[in-house]
């Protein structure tokens, strides 16, 4: 018994530091991403830009997305121009921040295939400390046919946007698809909730502890194995559930 | 007509009322009736007063009661004008005698003050036929700055009176500036000014919309700018300015124009910046003349306005100046005349209405300004939550005050005094909870972080 309570005496121990190794304040939320797919098989074998943008709004908290795990079987072409906030290349990375200025964005060109998938992912205190009345913010992704981004593709929205996702000032996000053209083809985009890679420091920590309580328990099944073995042997049984 | 014998009544609180007697007239102020009409206004004020308390309220109570007895007193009315002309402004009627005892009656809700305005409205309503008898066209005799259609109005509605009736409509179709909608130019504001009242005044006994409504309303709104924009006015009038704001506003009540509320705020802002005398609680008298020195007894003419946008926006600013206007006014008022009397209360039930009931409160966030390179601008969405108690009015203005320089809101409605504001569209009243958003596109050549301070009408 006494070997049981030790080992939750440890776990209570080790959550209880884990917890205070948190900021102080409110819990923070977790960062937001999805995955992104884009049906490009209307316009597959043409060339054209892919457009990724992410703007503040009036007095909006600091905000970051990251277009990660990008994967086509388009292919990138040229140089992106990389505004703003905007940091990284495709395929890998690409990080836009709203703090800087106003048009924080990446322009890509592209040879366009069947489809085009990435992870699109939120942070920053917008999310995970929303005050709630702040501004928020805006993501957009978009297509285009020229390299000045003028003709849009694939969508009826008048500013060219394949897709939107508003970060709200609760730190909820509103996702907005248009449809592909005039005649209500359904949107091109689809966007499903995936879970976010935890950051690097929250990885550790989480695989620290993992660790030390497994160890423990390691530890602790190993001495109720000797003493079982040894109570065998001895046949002081009576004496070892009493010590336990 | 005698000379009137005045009588003192002592009544309590140490007011004293002064009341004429004359053989034609029978009116009985006793100091019960006094006690009684002080009671029941404070009542009403009290049961109205849903926020801070007003400043000076009580004083404005008593000297309404007690200056209000004071000057109805039917043969000085009659004596200062009649079917024979004007014979003096110094006296009650000039800034609308009968609006100000109508308002008297409703607020303490004691009936025997429709007496007191019934003097006036005789007495103004026989002018404003005799000078316009015969004439189809605008008569320069019916000046333009001795418009008041307010109270003409308010006795047709309450009494029927055909006289009253066709008074207003001569107002509105006969008077000097009737047939041109007042005048471009700021000297001309007050004149202006009354005929918007005088067209207004002329729908509501059943006419048609005057065509030159539009025309005064945009004059009136160029003396805006003169004043407080373009600087173009040689010599601005605080207490000609509250005229003008108080058209406007009773123009605005009536129509809805969304060019109002935001002019009406230059207005109260320049007239702020440029002309409160902090050491006297008041504005100073104009512009060309002294402007170290303010003149209290003119606060009354300008307060509401203040009251307004605070009803309107609920930005604490227009609160306290509001308060510094109006309890300037009551505290340093001056009743040498009737006239100083009207001018005192001619629109400052409005102030106690407007100031007693709660603002709106409308909180407005936006989504991010994402930059479209189809249309080269920033775009987004604001929206306008209604975070009060109460319903808010159906036209909702957002205006975007301290703009980001260089940055402009391409899709605005308008401009007031160099502020874009955009109309927030939507029908019907906005219910406590509910939302309306407007989509905004701004142009932002050196991409700078799109700031500004959102303000709701």
């Amino acid at each position: 018994m006494r070997l049981l309570r030790d080992i939750q005496l440890l776990r209570i121990a080790v959550v209880a530091g884990l917890l205070a190794l948190l900021p102080a304040g409110p819990l923070l939320a977790s960062p937001i991403a999805y995955l992104v797919t884009v049906n490009t098989g209307k316009i597959s074998s043409t060339s054209g830009f892919l457009d990724f943008g992410f703007a503040p709004g009036n007095d909006s908290q600091d905000a970051f997305v990251t277009i990660g795990s990008f994967v086509s079987d388009g292919s990138l072409s040229g140089s992106p121009q990389v505004s703003g906030g905007a940091s990284g290349a495709l395929p890998g990375a690409v990080t836009i921040d709203n703090t800087s200025q106003q048009f924080n964005d990446y322009f890509q060109g592209f040879e366009f295939g069947a489809t085009i998938q990435f992870l699109l992912s939120f942070d920053g205190p917008a999310v995970t400390s929303p005050d709630g009345t702040s501004s928020g913010s805006t993501f957009g992704f978009g297509m285009f046919e020229d390299s000045l981004g003028t003709i849009p593709l694939l969508t009826t929205d008048s500013f060219g946007n394949t897709f939107t996702v508003d970060v709200n000032p609760d730190g909820s996000t509103t996702l907005t698809t248009f449809p592909a053209d005039a005649f209500g083809a359904p949107p091109v985009a689809t966007l499903a909730s995936a879970t976010p890679e935890p950051a690097p420091c929250a990885l550790l920590a989480l695989g620290l502890a993992v660790l030390f309580v497994r160890g423990a328990v390691s530890k602790k099944k190993t001495r109720l194995y000797s003493v079982f073995r040894y109570a065998s042997r001895s046949s002081f049984s009576t004496s070892l559930s009493m010590s336990l | 007509m005698g000379s009137p014998m005045l009588q003192s009544w002592k009544v309590p609180m140490k007011m004293k009322v002064l009341v004429a007697q004359d053989g034609r007239a029978s009116r009985t102020f006793t100091a019960l009736k006094a006690l009684f009409s002080v009671l029941l206004g404070m009542s009403l004020a009290v049961a109205a007063r849903a926020q801070t308390p007003i400043p000076q309220l009580q004083g404005w109570e008593t000297n309404m009661l007690q200056q209000g007895a004071n000057f109805c007193n039917q043969a000085d009315i009659d004596a200062a004008i009649g079917s024979g002309g004007v014979v003096t402004e110094g006296n009650v009627w000039y800034y609308d005698g009968t609006r100000v005892y109508d308002q008297i009656a409703v607020y303490t809700g004691d009936p025997s003050w429709y007496t007191c305005a019934g003097y006036v409205n005789q007495a103004y309503s026989a002018w404003v036929l005799a000078m316009t008898a015969g004439a189809d066209w605008p008569v320069g005799a019916l000046n333009g700055w001795r418009i008041f259609p307010h109270g003409l109005l308010n006795d047709y509605q309450r009494t029927g009176d055909s006289n009253s009736r066709e008074a207003v409509i001569r107002l509105a179709q006969n008077s000097a500036y009737a047939g041109s909608g007042g005048g471009p130019t700021c000297d001309v504001s007050r004149e202006t000014a009354y005929i918007i009242n005088a067209y207004l005044a002329s729908e509501d006994v059943g006419l048609p919309r005057n065509p030159l409504l539009a025309t005064a309303v945009n004059y009136a709104l160029g003396h805006i700018d003169q004043w407080f924009v373009s600087k173009t006015c040689p010599d601005m009038q605080p207490f000609m300015v509250g005229l003008t704001m108080e058209a406007l506003i009773n123009y605005y009540e009536t129509t809805g124009d969304v060019r109002i509320p935001t002019q009406i705020r230059v207005a109260a802002d320049g007239l702020w910046s440029a002309a409160w005398v902090p050491a006297n609680s008041s504005f100073y008298y104009e512009s060309a003349g002294d402007q170290t020195v303010g003149i209290a007894d003119l606060n009354l003419l300008i307060a509401p306005a203040y009251a307004w946008l605070w009803q309107k926006t609920g930005a604490a600013t227009y609160l306290q100046r509001g308060d510094q206007v109006f309890a300037g006014g009551v505290l340093y008022a001056n009743f040498w005349s009737g006239k100083q009397f009207s001018q005192n209360y001619r629109w400052s039930f409005d102030y106690v209405k407007w100031r007693s009931a709660n603002p709106n409160s409308l909180a407005v966030t936006s989504t991010g300004f994402l930059f479209s390179r189809v249309t080269g601008t920033f775009n987004g969405k604001m929206t306008v939550t209604n975070t009060g108690g109460q319903a808010a009015a159906d036209t909702i203005l957002l205006e975007l005050q301290n703009l980001t320089p260089g940055v402009t809101l391409v899709n605005a409605t308008g401009t007031s005094g160099g502020t874009p504001f955009i109309v927030v569209p939507g029908t019907g009243s906005l219910a406590p909870g509910q939302s309306l958003s407007v989509t905004v596109q701004f142009r932002d050549p050196s991409n700078a972080l799109i700031h500004f301070t959102p303000v709701v009408y």
